[in-house]
């Protein structure tokens, strides 16, 4: 097969991270199980042995303003992904989140059922609507997990509930409530909004969409190649516009976009070419 | 169908102690991010996560004495990321405090048993023997692991255990 050169392919390698995290994730426990414990734990906190290496920001977050307390340790292994976030932008949820994998084959059945046809890219009013409800969800809940003590992300947190049915699973051999947790979000995902959990609600998304507001790892489009096919609108599942140059904060830098294009217009850049459009308001 | 779901949310335990070194009730409520490296570094699988049917506790560490007790060996509290499990000593472990039913243990009823002295992880501190050989437990050594409670033969146990901090 003769590869078009101007077509990027990202996906294959997504895809790969995608699967060597979720597999990861159903490793660690067996090997824990095994007594092979150099690398312990769930997306919610990485480490080897003793230290703490990657701990979920949001978690970390709650836990500061339950205990009222910052812990610099902490802070410093919750600050990874949170870095990742500055320089790549969102990279975290479409290359390495569990739920998006789940979220992406509930869009595949959507496809199959014929939800996604003539989907149109959200007007731009829809699509402010959708950021104020990801941020007042983010920020809600952690004024709720402020007021009550309690770190209230992480009882709905799918990414967690995804961790601990692995790890529940080896240690326990039983399946526990979370799977219905996760069973409606794939329903309301597959019949209400398409990927409704990371475009409304995910408040670990939303932390990292705030993040990468000035990120450097950008999707951008070069206008004098575009032909205005419309490809990359059809395809965004996160209702991102980069045809009409609108490449937000809720662009997961997945590439699906990129790879769409037929002439090479799109890019995953670093910097901002000259003929490259200016930077999106939204 | 329905059993099916009942399951999911049904575990049976009678008394739920907390890993060692755990800060106090509503504080380690506050600080478990529910990430399960406790669960994950035991290397007796004591620790459990609650499920959902305990949903005020849900997802914190939780330790069932008739399942498997804690042997005290202190690898948690090391990898907990939010300092909900504080690292400490044995000594100071605090998960809570045994008593001996002294109606019903064997050793009070004229037959030697001394599996709870035997088993115990601060054996000496926590437990010691009176001059008849029966279990003594020392109010300031014992930190409630559950070992005595999970070893003792009698039906129901004769030892009487008590979760939370002295």
């Amino acid at each position: 097969m003769k590869l078009n050169k101007n077509r990027h392919h990202y996906q294959p390698y997504r895809r790969a991270i995608q699967a060597t995290v979720l597999l990861l994730m159903i490793a660690i426990p067996f090997l824990n199980l095994l007594k092979i414990d150099v690398v312990q734990g769930t997306l919610c906190s990485i480490g080897t042995m003793t230290i703490n290496i990657i701990t979920c920001p949001v978690g970390a977050i709650q836990t500061f303003l339950t205990t009222r307390h910052v812990d610099l340790l902490l802070l410093l292994s919750a600050s990874f992904f949170v870095v990742l976030a500055f320089v790549f932008g969102r990279i975290f949820c479409s290359w390495i989140c569990v739920q998006h994998v789940f979220s992406e084959m509930g869009d595949k059945i959507r496809n199959v059922l014929g939800r996604n046809k003539g989907c149109q890219p959200d007007s731009p009013k829809r699509y402010r609507r959708g950021r104020k409800i990801l941020l007042y969800f983010l920020g809600g809940s952690l004024f709720a997990a402020f007021i009550t003590g309690i770190p209230v992300i992480c009882y709905i947190c799918p990414i967690g509930a995804i961790c601990r049915l692995f790890i529940n699973g080896t240690y326990l051999h039983k399946i526990g409530g979370e799977i219905i947790v996760l069973a409606i979000i794939l329903i309301a995902e597959i019949s209400i909004a398409r990927r409704g959990w990371c475009k409304y609600l995910c408040p670990v998304g939303a932390l990292y969409g705030v993040c990468s507001h000035s990120r450097s790892l950008k999707v951008r489009r070069n206008p004098d190649s575009c032909v205005g096919c419309g490809k990359c609108v059809e395809v965004c599942p996160m209702g991102e516009a980069p045809l009409h140059g609108r490449i937000g904060k809720t662009c997961t830098n997945c590439a699906i976009c990129v790879d769409s294009c037929t002439t090479g217009a799109l890019k995953l850049s670093f910097r901002k070419s000259l003929n490259s459009d200016q930077e999106s308001k939204l | 169908m329905f059993e099916f779901i009942q399951n999911l949310f049904k575990t049976t335990f009678s008394i739920h102690l907390r890993p060692p070194g755990a800060r106090d009730e509503s504080g380690l409520l506050a600080a478990c991010i529910k990430c399960g490296r406790c669960m994950e570094v035991c290397p007796y699988q004591s620790i459990f996560l609650a499920p959902y049917s305990q949903w005020s506790l849900y997802g914190t560490p939780l330790i069932d004495p008739l399942k498997k007790p804690c042997y005290l060996c202190m690898k948690c509290p090391e990898v907990c990321p939010t300092g909900a499990l504080k690292p400490v000593t044995k000594e100071k472990a605090g998960m809570g405090i045994a008593g001996i039913i002294e109606t019903t243990c064997l050793s009070y009823q004229e037959t030697i048993c001394n599996l709870c002295y035997r088993h115990c992880p601060l054996k000496g501190k926590a437990i010691t023997l009176d001059e008849d050989l029966s279990p003594v437990i020392i109010n300031e050594g014992c930190v409630g692991c559950g070992v005595c409670f999970y070893i003792c033969p009698t039906q129901p146990r004769s030892i009487s255990l008590k979760t939370g901090r002295k």
